[in-house]
């Protein structure tokens, strides 16, 4: 590579090839990518997803109704157990009466 | 001050440079005084005045002042000057490790010692074979990704949908057993009215004994009492 006559127009013509050489391996990888169309399909896919976001945050905010309702439930289990008991004395003070 | 004598030249009374040639060179006598064309004894080159007081001195004085500090050698030593790099961009162009390029056939080997293996051409339709084959596995692993998407998106859709119903059902249930409670806290209500009724009964049955008591024994009622088959007469 030590060249005793290195002078301007060899490195102009070298940047020159290498120019080229690199514009062709960026048109040829483009070209590939493009082709496989990769991207569009991947940014078809993500959209799709996002687009699935108001359907999961409504099933989220369901769960957490049913979560409420699970509790007032309890609670009218709880009531009805006590009404239960109650029902029993009934049912004895009745018998004492007849 | 060290510059300004450094200008003088060498050999002038100000400077401190002294070089071989203002030492005392050791002409003999015998040159000076019969020199070889024979003409007149020239004197010393050097117009120097110690060297023409030397010249009526002894040759044993001499050689004392010959071994004086003037006959020592000064030698100038290389400085450490930095050679310019006259091209930096082909010295940065040979800094770069040399490897071999893919067709090593390129470079200008000779016939006898080139390799077998070596490549001269490139086939164009290999090249154009892989390239392709590398865009379609893009392609295959696009696709993938894109189908495991759109199979989750289905199921988002299905799991929503299946809360929804569940959401739906356990609120039916719920308003179904608020009526029970209703129902069952009748219950409630009835106990403490039968508490009522019994506490206002234990109060009114002594008072109405002891009116039946004072009536006429023809006209008194029966005990007064909640059973079955009893006949309450006013």
């Amino acid at each position: 590579m030590a060249s005793a006559t290195w002078n301007q127009e060899t490195k102009h013509r070298l940047n020159e090839k290498i120019t080229s050489n690199v514009n062709d391996m960026g048109s040829l990888v483009r070209q590939i990518t493009r082709g496989s169309k990769s991207t569009e399909l991947l940014a078809q896919a993500a959209k799709n997803f996002a687009s699935q976001e108001h359907h999961i945050q409504g099933s989220s905010e369901a769960v957490k109704k049913m979560d409420i309702v699970r509790s007032q439930l309890e609670f009218q289990e709880a009531a009805i157990e006590r009404s239960l008991m109650h029902l029993d004395e009934v049912q004895d003070q009745l018998a004492t009466i007849k | 001050m060290g510059s300004e004598q450094s200008t003088f030249p060498a050999g002038a009374p100000g400077s401190t440079l002294r070089s071989q040639r203002d030492e005392e060179i050791p002409y003999t006598q015998f040159s000076i005084s019969k020199p070889i064309d024979s003409d007149s004894p020239r004197q010393s080159p050097r117009p120097h005045k110690v060297k023409q007081q030397a010249l009526q001195v002894k040759p044993s004085e001499r050689g004392e002042q010959g071994s004086s500090p003037k006959h020592d050698i000064v030698v100038v030593a290389d400085g450490s000057n930095v050679v310019k790099d006259p091209d930096p961009e082909l010295t940065k162009l040979n800094t770069i490790p040399s490897f071999y390029p893919i067709m090593k056939g390129s470079l200008n080997v000779s016939t006898s010692a080139r390799d077998p293996d070596l490549l001269d051409k490139l086939d164009h339709r290999t090249l154009l074979l892989m390239c392709l084959r590398y865009q379609d596995h893009l392609r295959q692993l696009a696709e993938a990704v894109a189908f495991d998407q759109n199979a989750l998106c289905i199921r988002i859709k299905e799991v929503n949908h299946t809360i929804q119903i569940l959401m739906g059902m356990l609120n039916d249930r719920q308003k179904k057993y608020h009526k029970y409670v209703e129902q069952f806290q009748r219950v409630t209500e009835m106990v403490t009215t039968l508490n009522k009724v019994k506490a206002t009964m234990d109060d009114i049955v002594p008072c109405m004994d002891r009116l039946n008591q004072l009536l006429p024994a023809s006209e008194q009622l029966e005990t007064f009492s909640l059973r079955q088959g009893s006949s309450i007469n006013s």
